[in-house]
């Protein structure tokens, strides 16, 4: 295995497990208390790219299948995907690739990389909303109410702050994969 | 927080389970997984209104459990708490589905009913399945046997690597909570900024363990190949777990064994 591939494979892994502890640090602020889970998401695109960001939502997603308690709350088991937060999980890995795929694009712009959190947090909803209202034979207006609408002040608030850190961080693992490479 | 810390232990005790010597531990992680894959898949065919034809199913769990010395009501506990999401998923169907699909005595009961045991009994034996599987295999050992089966090397390894760093980061993040903790005073509201410092130190922090971990990983010469204690090796006892499993799983979808079973004692009965 290429020694470039085992630093991405290490990231990519110690992302998937800040998603997973991010699972337990919730914000305490307004109605809904915000969970960071998403965060680590757009951030496993932001500074993975999309390859490397969807596989650590993958391998994320199947260590809580398989009963690991990586998901919110500490839980974990293949029926979270066949329950009403289903879709949001598949979400996370579609979320961090498109990510990934816009920032990539970027060339390290701050427009994109905004761009690139705002399509990901939106395709969350896309993939969750429909789910909710499928397994929960909810009318579309109920559907966006209460799986969309209290949670988007809270996602703003991660876009922003994912923005702000992959910005910070991505010149420090710029500068560690570059060691690497000579 | 101090969820975030026994959530985590937990895992540590299947761990502990997987590193028992029974005869199910000591088979292939590739026939094991295989077998649960195809458990799985079988127990999901059945259509939605199939409640007896699933009982036999419990005993696959049933059985690994007794041979591989894991703790019932552990394990019983760990499928509840994965029961709400079924419940959820099912307890419409009463309401969506209210004809009278079979009789006990003088009691209906609709086929919304029915369909809602079914999803329940089918959660209940996959969960199940998939908790043993780990139980007795290791995360080491499904890393090892997914790259066998033809998984992505990169994806085996970062699954691995993945179930080491939950411990770690989880010691890490929770060590930050506990300071914050202590010197707030413990008081519940905290600022958005404060929140911000906090996670820019855990990402600083991982990416900084990122970068001593694949050097400590150079310095020894890892290559991505995952290695286990003992190599995999595929045996004739393997194959005859995969094989009689597996034929014993088809053979319980292609007959209602609780039907026939009633049928053949109320001839004799007769």
């Amino acid at each position: 295995m290429p020694i470039k591939q085992l630093q991405y494979i290490v990231y990519a892994s110690l992302l998937a497990a800040l998603t997973a502890v991010g699972a337990f640090i919730p914000i305490p602020i307004g109605p809904v208390p915000i969970i960071l889970q998403n965060l680590f998401v757009l951030l496993a695109g932001l500074l993975l790219g999309s390859r490397w960001g969807f596989t650590s939502m993958a391998v994320y997603l199947l260590v809580g299948a398989v009963g690991m308690p990586v998901f919110t709350g500490g839980k974990g088991g293949i029926a979270h995907f066949m329950g009403p937060t289903g879709g949001y999980l598949i979400g996370f890995a579609v979320c961090a690739f498109v990510t990934g795929w816009i920032a990539e694009r970027s060339s390290g712009r701050t427009g994109w990389d905004i761009a690139a959190v705002i399509a990901g947090s939106l395709l969350v909803y896309a993939c969750g909303v429909p789910w909710l209202k499928a397994v929960t034979a909810m009318t579309w207006t109920k559907a966006v109410m209460v799986g969309m609408l209290p949670f988007l002040m809270g996602d703003a608030i991660k876009a922003v702050m994912a923005v702000m850190l992959a910005r910070a961080v991505r010149p420090m693992l710029q500068r560690q994969l570059q060691t690497v490479s000579a | 927080m101090p969820k975030i810390e026994s959530s985590f232990l937990d895992i540590s005790r299947l761990d502990a389970l997987a590193s028992q010597r029974t005869l199910i531990h000591g088979l292939d992680p590739r026939a094991k997984i295989v077998t649960t894959l195809i458990f799985i898949f079988i127990v999901v065919s059945f259509p939605k209104h199939e409640v007896t034809a699933l009982v036999p199913f419990t005993l696959y769990p049933v059985v690994l459990i007794a041979l591989a010395n894991l703790p019932p009501g552990y394990l019983f506990q760990k499928v509840l708490l994965a029961a709400p999401f079924a419940f959820f998923v099912g307890i419409f169907n009463p309401l969506l589905d209210s004809e009278v699909l079979i009789h006990l005595g003088p009691v209906g009961i609709s086929g919304g009913w029915v369909s809602f045991a079914s999803i329940m009994l089918r959660f209940g034996l996959t969960v199940g399945a998939a908790l043993v599987l780990v139980a007795t295999t290791g995360m080491n050992g499904i890393g090892a046997g997914l790259e066998k089966l033809g998984a992505p090397n990169s994806f085996a390894v970062q699954l691995t690597f993945l179930y080491r760093y939950l411990f770690v980061l989880t010691d890490e993040a929770a060590r930050m909570v506990r300071a914050r903790s202590l010197r707030s005073f413990g008081i519940k509201g905290t600022e958005v900024k404060v929140f911000g410092y906090m996670i820019g130190h855990l990402l600083l922090r991982t990416m900084d363990r990122a970068q001593r971990i694949h050097q400590a990983m150079l310095c020894r010469g890892f290559t991505g190949e995952l290695r286990l204690p003992v190599p995999l090796k595929f045996s004739w006892r393997d194959m005859g777990f995969l094989a009689g499993w597996s034929s014993l799983f088809i053979l319980m979808r292609l007959v209602n064994i609780p039907q026939w079973m009633g049928l053949l004692v109320t001839e004799v009965l007769g």
